[in-house]
């Protein structure tokens, strides 16, 4: 375990409670706290309220009832807190061109849950994090 | 009644099949798809992975046919993500559809104990909670994709079928229903348990709605739910669901603020599962049934209704329904395969046959959020 990763804190926007629950034990094992909100609209008051305390957010991107991943992602980019923070969209819906060109230009990482694995899901945010 | 009546067509740049012009600027207040100026964001190269990039890995733009290529529909948590959590001993909850026939066969068996005028009845009102509360663990496994249970060709059977599909929908629709009088589960609860007066009478889906026998299973119902220790507002809410806010429903025939606007969802909900199901089950061939049921649902409802209900059904159901075929305006045709809501005119569809009427060799999927010059003008398919 990295001591430059304990402690830090992951924010895990997901409606399906297993995801969550598989993003926060995959990066618990490498020190990360992560807190999870299970819909866009409990996210977003999160970030609002103490954005400050996340050093990375994974987000899934269809979330129900008003705020998408897609506004999540407009949130923390337009939070002064935030903006800078790196951002993980960890989805399984089908993207289109346009939609990836765009999610390129915001976000730091796209992966997929069809190919979700554990330890390189591991690299990538402890990579993501060590070099902020 | 059309589309931008209910969602006000100047904000919600939607554009009515046939309508002449390019649409306007869909408007929200945070969107990728619609903010045009995006603030400058500084990110260390080093931190920039890739805009596409696999767990595998593998990086760049050719990653993009990987993308969409794979699982033709997301329905339930991936394959990959089961494997995880067995890795991680994460207990592994039940798929969303098994759950779902777990909960009808437990109403099945609740609904039989009601209709049975041995039965004490003790315990009645408490199991049926825990189905309700079983259905919310479904949704929140993955509201996105709650499903629902599909067609039953057994009578008894497709009455329970309804009941559990009209409760999920209503507990799905409460959410953007703002003031209801009561609590989502409630609501829920009620549209689960609408129709027990028709398990009661031995009466099936495919009576006639006219008729004086059939009008009667709501004071049935009203009358044994009592007897079970149903709480009245349950209770109200059933009497309720077929009342309408012009006054011609029934049986007391209620207008206005009568009718509360939680038996308004339940009403809602249970009418647009009827739709839904008897368009699928409907095999004939005539194209006058190849209906929208999303645009019968409206028009069953359009005086029945409040606005801000059907708005938010609208809103949540979008008006091409996922899986159906569409003519676009350049004459291609493509599968709905999902919705983004709040504009309901615009989801996100599959090309299957190109603007030359050849099938296509690639998949491309478009958001019509993104690009307003293509448009859908009709629905091919059946739903």
């Amino acid at each position: 375990m990295s001591k430059s990763l304990c402690g830090k804190k992951v924010l895990v926007v997901d409606d399906d409670q297993l995801v969550c629950e598989v993003v926060n034990k995959t990066l618990g094992k490498i020190g990360l706290e992560c807190e999870m909100a299970g819909s866009g609209r409990d996210a977003a008051n999160i970030i609002r309220e103490r954005g400050e305390e996340f050093d990375l957010f994974v987000i899934d991107l269809v979330l129900p009832r008003g705020i998408t991943g897609w506004d999540l992602v407009d949130i923390i980019k337009e939070n002064t807190v935030t903006t800078k923070k790196p951002m993980i969209v960890l989805t399984g819906v089908f993207l289109s061109e346009a939609e990836i060109k765009k999610l390129g230009e915001r976000v730091t990482v796209v992966l997929k849950k069809q190919e979700f694995g554990t330890s390189k899901f591991r690299s990538v945010a402890g990579s993501l994090l060590e070099t902020v | 009644m059309r589309l931008s009546d209910l969602m006000g067509k100047k904000n919600s740049g939607i554009k009515q099949p046939g309508e002449a012009g390019n649409l306007a600027s869909p408007k929200r207040v945070v969107s990728p798809h619609v903010k045009a100026e995006v603030p400058a964001v500084e990110v260390p190269k080093a931190e920039i992975v890739n805009p596409v990039t696999d767990l595998n890995g593998q990086e760049g733009v050719n990653n993009h046919k990987s993308v969409i290529n794979d699982n033709a529909f997301y329905n339930s948590a991936p394959n990959a993500i089961y494997q995880a959590a067995t890795e991680l001993n994460i207990p592994i909850p039940g798929r969303r559809e098994e759950l779902l026939v777990s909960c009808m066969n437990r109403l099945l068996t609740l609904f039989k104990r009601i209709s049975d005028v041995s039965d004490d009845k003790a315990g009645v009102w408490d199991d049926a909670r825990g189905i309700v509360d079983s259905l919310a663990t479904v949704m929140a496994l993955d509201a996105s994709f709650a499903p629902f249970i599909q067609n039953r060709t057994k009578s008894q059977e497709r009455l329970v079928a309804h009941s559990i599909n009209s409760a999920v929908i209503a507990m799905d629709l409460v959410a953007g229903v703002s003031k209801t009088e009561h609590q989502p589960r409630e609501i829920g609860a009620a549209a689960m348990l609408h129709d027990v007066g028709m398990m009661v009478m031995g009466l099936n889906m495919e009576w006639n709605e006219d008729d004086e026998k059939y009008r009667s299973h709501v004071s049935k119902g009203v009358e044994v739910l009592k007897r079970c220790g149903v709480p009245e507002a349950i209770v109200r809410m059933v009497s309720q669901h077929h009342e309408r806010l012009d006054g011609h429903g029934y049986p007391a025939g209620i207008s206005g603020k009568d009718f509360l606007l939680s038996s308004q969802i339940v009403a809602l909900s249970e009418g647009y599962e009827r739709l839904m199901f008897r368009s699928e089950s409907d095999d004939s061939s005539d194209e006058t049934n190849m209906i929208n049921y999303i645009q019968a649902t409206l028009d069953a409802y359009r005086n029945a209704i409040d606005r801000d209900v059907l708005k938010a059904f609208i809103s949540l159901k979008g008006f091409y329904p996922n899986g159906v075929m569409v003519e676009m305006n350049n004459r291609s045709i493509c599968v709905v395969l999902r919705q983004n809501e709040g504009f309901p005119m615009r989801p996100v569809v599959q090309e299957i046959i190109d603007d030359t009427g050849n099938h296509v060799d690639d998949v491309k999927v478009v958001d019509l959020r993104m690009g307003r010059q293509l448009s859908i003008i009709r629905i091919v398919t059946r739903n």
